[in-house]
């Protein structure tokens, strides 16, 4: 089956395919092999073209994490739909998205404001840290998508600025 | 005979635990309070007893002076541990506990609020003959604070004068900018200290942050316990402490250390406290504030003096004399702890969320952890980004590095983004490794950010992993193709 997986900002496209316990995957061509044994709660042996490592791995949702080679990753499984929007569709040009989890604690705009590139239109904390979300470019302010006081996951859209409309 | 008949612990986390092993050693009960989103930490499950507090906030529930004495009523605890943070440097919290009859273990309010107030603070240690640095306070003027903070000469440093922990800081490189940072420090102080005083100091460019705890007993003795040095940080936050400090020659450290417990003793200062100073690249250093707890980076020292500085808090605050001179207290070897904290590093530091799915702490000879974190566990933005600490202690210097470095490798904690190979890069980096630290670490060597891209062959190990745990969904390809396999065109 065709997987596609973000490992730390890399994309992979692997074809992969099950015999018994081996997998036998290929990625930019090159083909592999590879099995894991279980050693105990979440540690492996993982065997790789004849190679072996141990390591931990642990899988939340479409997120695998792996303990390997002294350091951990995240390897973010994809589908096409993710994919596309991750690499930025044209809707995201438009949006301020979270970059962390959060609260608002400041709203120097409204709806419906022309901004200026580089005003401050909302002003979020996080963790104990503030954080001003600025115009990315001058447009109009569409939406404000949380009030003052109000919390946001990460990614979470936070300000839709349209473009200035030329004017007629 | 114990010193107290049961502590109450008013934090959480890391810290909260960390007390709990010394109560466990002296066999004293332990009390912890906990906010829901707590009910099933480490901590609850360490201490002997738990308390629910309640707030608008998680951290609303643990800044409950009112909860706290409450808590210790209902519990019988006779003394209160604060930890860092949260209650630690309130006087007003101190205050309370001792109406009420309760212990509190840290100094008494005076020097609490005299400390915590960092303009009253740098005015009485320059009164006392101690060095500071240039300076201009906003209370004495206010409607000319900007033009005075001009005058100190740029770049400078906006500070809260309630302030700690970094928060409020801001460094201003020229005039046009002052005013903007102005508002945005007021503002923040405002929010996290509920006092929006600033004062601005001169930025001393490439200073090392050295750091001298101190021990001082309710009958007058004080004993340095030697320095750290911290210069490391990010958002003015520490991540790497080491003690001895690399930078220093034996006449620069016996100065420092003396000038500390000059500082502790000239207040009347009682309990465990740090001093903390700027060490400039000719060797001057000046006074920058003192914390009036125990700090995060005292396992450090613990390592190098084979003390417990929480049982020593908890013996001084029973009133005990600590019962030893300067001369007993011998540095042995080097330490270095690391900051564990759930953030991306290649996204400046950027907080991270998630929860712990696997939690493995490294060990072997000097290796410590001090973890607030157990498997299963969500790491929300409610509270600070620190998870755990990893504290290493060997012969000397490098010999640490490498522990550190095994140490951090050997950490799996898996669940959530930390710093932990970035810390690894960090103590790998070749200005590190020779001591070149300075508190713009970070922005001289930029490189040290960045994680290197995996091998080819790593991200095929790495996919291999995903696919091999990943349970096959339901087939995509009807059965007898798939059966077929990798023979399948």
């Amino acid at each position: 089956m065709q997987r596609r997986y973000d490992i730390g900002g890399q994309k992979v496209a692997a074809q992969t395919s099950r015999r018994g316990e081996t997998l036998r995957l290929e990625i930019g061509g090159r083909e592999h092999e590879a099995a894991l044994r279980e050693l105990g709660a979440g540690e492996y042996v993982l065997r790789l073209d004849g190679r072996e490592r141990r390591v931990w791995i642990a899988a939340d949702g479409d997120s695998v994490y792996v303990h390997m080679d002294g350091r951990s990753w995240r390897v973010r499984a994809e589908n096409d739909g993710q994919a596309s929007s991750a690499s930025g569709g044209p809707a995201r040009a438009d949006v301020a998205a979270a970059p962390m989890p959060g609260t608002v604690i400041a709203v120097h705009v409204a709806e419906g404001e022309h901004v200026r590139l580089g005003q401050t239109l909302v002003v979020i904390e996080s963790m104990k840290m503030e954080t001003p979300v600025k115009a990315w470019r001058d447009g109009v302010v569409q939406k404000i998508h949380h009030p003052l006081g109000a919390t946001f996951d990460r990614n979470a859209p936070l300000v839709t600025l349209a473009p200035v409309q030329p004017a007629s | 005979m114990p010193a107290f008949k049961k502590i109450l612990i008013a934090n959480r986390g890391e810290i909260a635990v960390r007390i709990i092993r010394t109560l466990r050693a002296l066999e004293i009960p332990s009390v912890v309070i906990f906010h829901s989103i707590d009910a099933d930490s480490a901590a609850c499950r360490e201490a002997d007893e738990r308390v629910e507090v309640i707030g608008d906030s998680p951290v609303a529930a643990y800044l409950d002076i009112d909860a706290v004495v409450a808590a210790c009523r209902a519990t019988g605890a006779d003394a209160v541990h604060p930890g860092y943070g949260f209650l630690a440097e309130n006087p007003a919290f101190a205050d309370a506990l001792s109406a009420a009859g309760i212990a509190f273990i840290g100094p008494g309010p005076e020097a609490m609020a005299l400390m915590g107030d960092k303009v009253r603070a740098r005015r009485e240690v320059a009164r006392l003959g101690f060095p500071i640095t240039p300076s201009a306070d906003e209370e004495d003027d206010p409607a000319s604070f900007a033009e005075r903070a001009a005058a100190v000469g740029f770049p400078l440093l906006i500070k809260a004068a309630a302030g700690g922990g970094g928060r409020g800081m801001r460094i201003v490189t020229e005039v046009g900018g002052l005013a903007d940072q102005i508002a945005t420090a007021r503002r923040e102080a405002e929010r996290y200290f509920g006092d929006g005083r600033l004062y601005v100091e001169r930025y001393i460019e490439r200073p090392r942050h050295i750091e001298v705890q101190v021990l001082a007993d309710s009958q007058g003795h004080v004993v340095h316990l030697w320095e750290r040095e911290c210069s490391v940080q990010r958002r003015f936050q520490k991540i790497v402490e080491e003690s001895p400090a690399p930078g220093l020659n034996d006449t620069q450290r016996e100065k420092i250390c003396e000038t500390a417990v000059g500082i502790a003793r000239a207040i009347g200062y009682v309990n465990a406290g740090t001093v903390e100073f700027l060490l400039g690249p000719d060797g001057t250093f000046s006074f920058m504030e003192m914390n009036t707890r125990l700090q995060v980076e005292h396992a450090v020292t613990e390592a190098i003096t084979g003390l417990d500085l929480v049982g020593e808090q908890i013996r001084i605050a029973a009133g005990e004399a600590l019962g030893y001179d300067q001369s007993a207290i011998v540095r042995n070897g080097h330490a270095i702890e690391c900051r564990i904290y759930a953030e991306e590093p290649e996204r400046d530091f950027a907080p991270a969320v998630g929860k712990v799915l696997r939690l493995r702490p490294p060990a072997g000879p000097g290796v410590r952890f001090d973890g607030g974190v157990i498997e299963g566990q969500a790491v929300t933005p409610a509270f600070d980004p620190m998870l755990a600490k990893v504290i290493v202690h060997a012969a000397e210097r490098s010999q640490a590095l490498h522990r550190a470095r095994a140490a951090l490798r050997d950490l799996v904690l898996l669940g959530v983004s930390t710093n932990v190979a970035f810390l690894e890069r960090l103590l790998g980096h070749p200005a590190f490794a020779a001591g070149e630290t300075h508190t713009g670490f970070l922005a001289e060597h930029r490189e040290v950010l960045q994680a290197p891209p995996p091998e080819p062959e790593q991200l095929a190990a790495l996919a291999a992993a995903a696919a091999l745990i990943a349970r096959d969904p339901a087939p995509e390809t009807p059965q007898p193709y798939a059966a077929m396999g990798a023979w399948r065109n």
